[in-house]
């Protein structure tokens, strides 16, 4: 194949040689292409594949540059170039043929694949081994299935299961659905009882039966007319009865409302119904058992069941342990399921089941051997700890599942799923698998982590995830063991373990550190050290200087209290010591500011003007010479405690360091802010920057926030007038036309509302404050003594935090901003101080929601969160466009943040490319790799190192039943990304004969500009924000494995270990080839939409995500077509 | 505690898991934005609109007073007076008055009174825009079937001029039926509704503002809940404030007993006063029919106004007031809204 290839690369470059470059050339589209206008590129060789006089190299480029930016109408282009080439060249038709298939099978358009290996296999051709999977899918072996009475979109929205479902995933998710919701312990008694949801389920169910019968074999609803003894019939079923006579003047009204509560919620088509009787039509609606599979058989499950019930659904739901085991087996990788399902009784396993569905997506029994962490190196120390034998690989899942109530369980799945090199090296070296089990195992095991709802092994997966190495194996320890181990022996207010107390002291090596947070990993409380460890070590991490022991003491000790902002650290990762110990000095100081309203004027304050420093050193803005100087300007704020005249003049120095150290115009410090914050574009970006910044202004303007410079001219104005200039009456009236008409909610309320009311005190005098400030009178009562003069601008420090919080707002607000938009106190109603004073360096957090008389819903505490917060408060202004989902709380505020985040000023389209030029490669050769078993061979372990076992199986699976695209369509962008950089890294020679075109386009890439092309660069245009996994708000792809949904942080991590979105995103917008700067606007419309399309089942449920992105990236091309593909690269789709 | 995926009662993670009303109408006019330059003095950007009023009279004892004329209407903004431009009852097409005179703000008057009676204006004129916002969160279930029944003999009744839209809510919205003239849809997407948990009322309200604010012509919500919220992050005033700005009148047809539930019955009655609309406490299913009978009356007895405001150097809140001019006419009740606020 590497010969074939070659020898079109010879015809290619031959073409071009001997071709004069005339305009419409294959030349001018590489030209045009290398000069980031794919598109024009796209038009050129469209044309030239038009023409007559159209040959066998322009239809070849043509079709090799759909290729490679991910076109489907490749395949028939492929196909125009085969015909030209004919018989003449064997060897370039045989290469075409294969790309053909591999586009096909990339695509979903397998008659076209199936054909033309038909001709391959017609013709003699050899390879492929793995073709006749495509060519004759072998038969489905003979499921044993289940009937469902009624239809499936009925008993779906009754058992609340996602429309995405594939058949054979409704069992499993109803199963989930069970367990989780559809019981709950009795009162008293604490028996299982079934809950309102599981309870309609069954009425629903009987229902259901019933209409079958009505129904009869026919599987059909059938009412001839409306005066009939089926229309008695079936109304008294359903709960209805007709008023008035048949024909135009028929209703139905409910006479029986459980029966009818059931039709309605159930879809029953209770409105054609009605229409049929008025119009005097019959009425016909299919109504007939759903089938659907069960995994293993019948008889199986039945041995388990607590009760044998002859329907094999009644049974299923009236057993959550059942549901629960049938839902662990279902996801195993299948050949360890039937290895378990031999070694041990159904009963026994039942036991086990919350183990194994918790635990056991990285079980993996091959060949009946177990495949543990660690390989053959760490056998015999598994074996020990489970007392059973890895080589027999049923028995020895059995044992892990059964040992100390799931705490190993927990620990092998921590483990199995380390992908890093060094961190592999490490943790799997047997004796620290014993030895930190030990740790995590204690002396009381009780209660496992399977035994709550959520997996209650979060802090054990991040420990094994997060930690950071030395290029030498060794786990860094910030700061050395010492700060460590004074926090364990000295710590102020007792003890966190005291048997760790007590071996503190004699820690040596980095081990007995790693060792001690293994110890506090499985605790749910009182584990504050380990996170203390987890937020330092991601401080420490990309720092070329390692923080120092003094700095980490430091830093640990004020962990409880400030340990939220040291995220800001994580932005400008070198910044100096000093530096960092200034700010823990600032913060303490503010904290002791007497006056309260001062004190949350002065942490306001300083909290936006840090955030704001925050993306300025993120997007550059900020020099890395200017980090230090500039931080420390601001930091000055704290030592205003005395004065609000200070906090004022402060507070706009402040903003003054930010516009100095960022070179813009202090002139006009609003715009000029609001300009570096949205970002720098280039030529041609000009008007969707206006339009972002013209957002951002229009938020600000609703919120009746005060601009910056109307503030500093006051002020400025006051300190003339102290030295004796006249008042100027028409500035002030300025400043109160935005103040006058702000009203506070109470104003409105009712004596009984107002009673009720919790808007803090403190906010609400805050806002009063302002409404009552005239300056006119304040000049007036100061009589001309200048220094009463000068402390009128005190008045302003609360209009300036507001106005400086308003901006942070502002360019955090995710798309919508429905909550900036409806309540004009929204930014002045923050509360920097919180209940008791205790939140002003917290996270942000939500606060007054779902109670009417509150004003509204406001956010306490600092602003170190707030992007993340006010995506998750936007959320529930989204509107599902799938009847009956809803909004996936948890998991939709990161996207947004991800989406909101990223700026795409300065993205080329060839960095889109480089992305869309990976993820395609890895598909081809996954493709490939379902043809070509030796293929298979070498790519699979790569793929391993990522996605767990029973996904890998899934995909071979699909592959082996002629399902390619299917197969695909299980790995996330993420990691086809990911897996086709492990190809150029391990099988880079080979990847000439089985990744072109993509390999070149790469390779093209890469030779103009290495450096663009990095791992971190990428991250930074691609990448997600990892708020909780790395403290950081920066741009990065962590290539960590799906994280499940977690105790503690419920679908947070899932959310940020989802880094597929700009990557998809990038990748679509290559192909449909759209100006980067375009997707500012497109990608968070784009992720709106998706969040709003996604129906999932359940917290697990990241393929409904997936899902979702698909069916918008599918709506997205169709609105490209509809535009024209020029306006598409001009404006963009989508809008 | 844990969020859910699906409308549905789940124990766990979280259980599991008229007079009528002024509209200040979103017809895109000739209206140019004031712009003020720059930084220091350029804090907002004010549109002028088309004003849309619906107005209804009521005698004493609640009747509606019909056959009124444009000349018995004296409207005044922040008391300034205005000139009339359009004048309809009920659903009827609203009819130009010839002599309007036009000096409203960023308005060419040899434009305007063109734009304003436009065949396409005139067509958004005719009938309204009823948007149905259903509560099927689970304080609604027991209520749920009959509730759905008179909301389809409430769509069956309406005009067929009228269009219709049928949003339900618990914790999220649920747009079932698009608004058209097509009342068959909108009833096939009421009886798609799927009973849900939590209740976001006043959040679910904004966006079927934020949707109504989108079409011209004349509108009104009719929200039918029991309340309480608890849920939503925005608060009634707010949206009510929306509302008024948006020239949308809400009724809300509570099932829950007046006194039940104080704050959430002030906080309807509020928002519905200064919008214009009317809050009903209907407990049971044959007063909930007789609230929708009253306020199909209501829709088809008022009068629908336009006007450009006169220049009018307030960026803020501005009063409106409709009075009554015959001597006869005094004894009349005018409901109507409050005022607007020009749009930002």
């Amino acid at each position: 194949m590497h010969e074939r290839t070659a020898h079109l690369a010879f015809l290619m470059a031959l073409a071009v040689l001997v071709a004069p470059p005339a305009p419409g050339s294959v030349k001018e589209a590489e030209d045009l292409e290398r000069e980031g206008d794919p598109f024009g590129a796209r038009q050129v060789l469209d044309r030239l594949a038009e023409s007559a006089s159209a040959d066998r190299e322009a239809l070849l480029a043509r079709a090799e540059f759909l290729d490679r930016y991910g076109d489907s109408r490749a395949v028939p282009a492929y196909v125009a170039a085969l015909d030209a080439v004919g018989d003449d060249d064997q060897i370039a038709a045989a290469e075409l043929r294969r790309h053909i298939v591999l586009a096909a099978l990339v695509h979903g358009d397998d008659d076209t694949a199936r054909s033309v290996l038909e001709s391959i296999r017609a013709a003699g051709g050899s390879g492929w081994a793995g073709g006749a999977s495509i060519l004759d899918p072998p038969a489905s072996a003979a499921a044993e299935s289940i009937a469902v009475p009624g239809t499936l979109t009925s008993f779906r929205r009754m058992a609340a299961l996602s429309t995405g479902l594939a058949l054979e995933e409704i069992l499993p998710s109803l199963g989930r659905t069970i367990f989780t919701g559809g019981y709950h312990a009795a009162r008293g008694s604490g028996t299982l009882e079934p809950t309102e949801y599981l309870k309609l389920l069954m009425q629903y169910l009987t229902q259901a039966r019933e209409l079958e019968v009505f129904a009869g074999s026919d599987n059909a609803i059938d009412v001839p007319e409306c005066e009939s003894a089926e229309t008695a019939e079936l109304l008294r079923i359903i709960g209805y009865r007709l008023r008035g006579e048949c024909g135009p003047a028929a209703v139905l009204e409910t006479v029986n409302p459980s029966r009818a509560f059931l039709a309605i919620d159930s879809a029953f088509p209770l409105a054609e119904l009605e229409l049929a009787y008025r119009r005097g039509e019959s009425f016909q609606a299919p109504f007939g058992p759903t089938t659907l599979p069960v995994l293993f058989d019948r008889a199986y499950w039945r041995g388990a069941a607590r009760r044998d019930r002859e329907d094999f659904l009644d049974m299923f739901i009236e057993d959550p342990g059942l549901a629960r085991l049938y839902v662990a087996m279902y996801n195993l990788h299948q050949p360890t399921a039937q290895a378990l399902r031999a070694a041990v009784p159904v009963q026994r396993l039942k036991d086990y089941a919350p183990v194994i569905d918790f635990f056991g997506a990285m079980f993996e029994v091959r060949d009946g051997v177990a495949i543990v962490p660690g390989g053959d190196r760490s056998r015999s120390v598994w074996e020990k700890l489970t007392g059973a034998r890895v080589a027999r690989g049923g028995e020895f899942f059995q044992a892990l599942v059964e040992a100390d109530d799931g705490w190993m369980a927990a620990y092998y799945d921590a483990l199995a799923r380390i992908q890093d090199d060094l961190a592999r090296a490490y943790f799997l070296n047997p004796a620290r698998i014993e030895r930190f089990y030990r740790a995590v195992r204690g002396r009381v095991t009780s209660p496992g982590p399977a035994r709550p709802i959520f997996r209650a092994s979060a802090d054990l997966l991040l420990l094994s995830t997060r930690v950071d190495f030395s290029p030498d194996g060794q786990p860094k320890i910030p700061g050395g063991i010492e700060p460590w181990r004074e926090l364990f022996v000295k710590h102020p207010h007792g003890k966190y373990d005291g048997k760790l107390t007590a071996s503190a002291a004699g820690w040596r090596d980095p081990d007995d550190v790693i060792e001690a947070m293994f110890a506090l990993s499985r605790k749910a409380i009182e584990n504050e050290p380990l996170r203390m460890f987890l937020t330092i070590s991601d401080l420490d991490r990309n720092r070329t200087r390692p923080l120092s022991a003094a700095t980490v003491g430091r830093l640990i000790r004020s962990f409880p209290k400030h340990g939220e902002q040291f995220t800001l650290y994580n932005d400008s990762p070198d910044l100096n010591e000093d530096t960092i110990a200034a700010h823990l000095d600032a913060m303490a100081d503010l904290d002791k500011i007497g006056n309260l309203q001062r004190r949350a004027d002065s942490i306001g304050m300083l909290q936006a003007q840090l955030s704001i420093w925050q993306v300025l050193r993120r997007n550059g803005s900020i020099p890395d010479s200017k980090a230090d100087s500039s931080m420390r300007a601001l930091l000055a704020l704290s030592q205003a405690t005395n004065d609000r005249q200070d906090v004022f003049e402060l507070g706009r120095d402040g903003v003054l360091a930010l516009l100095e150290a960022s070179g813009a115009d202090p002139e006009t410090p609003q715009q000029a802010l609001l300009g570096l914050l949205v970002g720098e574009a280039g030529p041609g970006e000009e008007e969707t920057r206006e339009g972002i910044l013209g957002g951002i202004n229009q938020l600000l303007a609703l919120q009746r926030l005060v601009p910056l410079k109307t503030l500093f001219d006051l002020a400025d104005h006051l300190e003339r007038v102290s030295r004796g200039e006249a008042f100027n009456v028409a500035m002030a009236n300025r400043l109160s036309a935005n103040i006058s008409d702000i009203r506070l909610p109470r104003s409105l309320l009712s004596v009984e509302e107002s009673n009720a009311m919790a808007q803090g005190r403190i906010v609400e005098r805050h806002i009063q404050r302002q409404r009552s400030l005239n300056l006119r009178r304040a000049v007036d009562r100061a009589q001309g003594n200048p220094g009463r003069l000068l402390a009128i601008r005190g008045e302003l420090a609360p209009i300036l935090r507001d106005s400086l919080v308003g901006i942070v707002y502002a360019i955090h607000a995710p798309p919508g901003a429905e909550l900036i938009r409806a309540n004009p106190l929204f930014v002045r109603s923050h509360d920097f101080l919180g209940p008791e004073n205790r939140f002003s360096w917290a996270r942000t957090r939500m606060q007054s929601t779902g109670w009417p008389s509150s004003g509204g819903g406001r956010l306490i505490g600092s602003l170190m969160s707030l992007p993340y917060e006010l995506a998750s408060a936007e959320q529930n202004f989204m509107i599902p466009s799938e009847r009956q989902a809803l909004i996936w709380q948890d998991l939709a505020p990161q996207m947004l943040l991800g989406a909101t985040l990223p700026r795409w000023w300065g993205v080329q389209p060839s960095d889109l490319h480089y992305v869309g030029l990976h993820v395609r490669m890895a598909r081809s050769v996954l493709a490939e790799s379902a043809l070509d078993p030796g293929l298979a061979v070498a790519v699979q372990p790569l793929l391993r190192r990522r996605v767990e076992p029973s996904r890998v199986w899934k995909i071979t699976d699909a592959f082996r039943r002629g399902m390619v695209r299917q197969g695909l369509s299980i790995l996330t962008p993420a990691e086809l990304f990911d897996l086709a950089h492990r190809l150029r890294e391990h099988h880079g020679s080979r990847l000439a004969e089985i990744a072109e075109p993509y390999i070149s386009g790469i390779s093209d890439l890469v030779a103009r500009d290495a450096d663009r092309f990095s791992e971190a660069h990428i991250g930074r245009r691609f990448g997600m924000p990892h708020p909780r996994l790395a403290h950081s708000y920066k741009l990065e792809i962590l290539n960590l494995p799906l994280f499940p949904t977690l105790m503690g942080y419920s679908s947070r991590i899932l959310a940020e270990s989802w880094e597929s979105n700009n990557l998809f995103w990038a990748e679509l917008s290559d192909e449909l080839h759209i100006q980067p700067a375009r997707l500012n606007a497109l990608v968070p419309q784009w992720t709106q939409r998706t969040l709003e399309r996604i129906f999932a089942t359940h917290l697990d449920d990241w393929p409904a995500l997936w899902r979702s992105l698909r069916v918008i990236a599918d709506q997205v091309r169709e609105e490209a077509d509809l535009r024209g593909g020029s306006e598409v690269a001009q404006s963009g789709a989508g809008n | 505690m844990e969020p859910r995926l699906a409308r549905r009662v789940l124990p766990s993670p979280r259980l599991v898991t008229a007079a009528l009303a002024l509209s200040f109408a979103a017809i895109p006019s000739a209206g140019q934005p004031q712009t003020i330059p720059d930084e220091p003095a350029a804090l907002f950007e004010v549109e002028v609109d088309l004003v849309m009023l619906n107005i209804a009279v009521t005698d004493q004892r609640g009747r509606y007073i019909r056959g009124l004329r444009p000349e018995d209407f004296r409207i005044t903004e922040d008391g300034i007076q205005q000139s009339i431009a359009s004048f309809g009852e009920g659903s009827e097409a609203p009819r130009r008055l010839a002599q309007t005179e036009v000096r409203a703000v960023g308005v060419k008057p040899d434009e305007a009174p063109e734009l304003a009676l436009s065949a396409d204006i005139r067509d958004q004129l005719v009938g309204t825009n009823v948007f149905v916002l259903f509560d099927t969160s689970n304080f609604m279930y027991r209520s749920l079937v009959y509730a759905e029944d008179a909301i389809a003999d409430f769509i069956r009744g309406l005009d067929q001029a009228d269009s219709v839209a049928v949003y339900s809510f618990s914790r999220n919205l649920t747009r079932q039926a698009s608004l058209s003239g097509e009342h068959d849809g909108a009833l096939r997407g009421l009886r798609r509704s799927v009973a849900g948990d939590e209740t976001a009322l006043y959040n679910c309200l904004l966006l079927t503002l934020r949707d109504a604010a989108k079409v011209s012509g004349r509108k009104v919500i009719i929200v039918f809940s029991n309340g309480p919220d608890n849920a939503s992050a925005v608060s009634p005033d707010d949206v009510g404030a929306i509302a008024e700005d948006e020239g949308v009148p809400i009724y809300v047809i509570s099932t829950r007993e007046l006194n039940r539930d104080r704050i959430s019955s002030n906080a309807f009655r509020r928002i519905t006063a200064r919008t214009g609309g009317k809050a009903y406490f209907a407990k049971t299913w044959q007063r909930q029919s007789e609230a929708f009978v009253e306020i199909r009356e209501e829709l088809a007895s008022s009068y629908t106004v336009t006007y450009y405001p006169q220049v009018n150097p307030n960026r803020g809140w501005r009063n409106i007031q409709v009075e009554l001019t015959g001597a006869d006419q005094q004894r009349y009740r005018v409901r109507t809204r409050a005022g607007y606020r020009p749009k930002l």
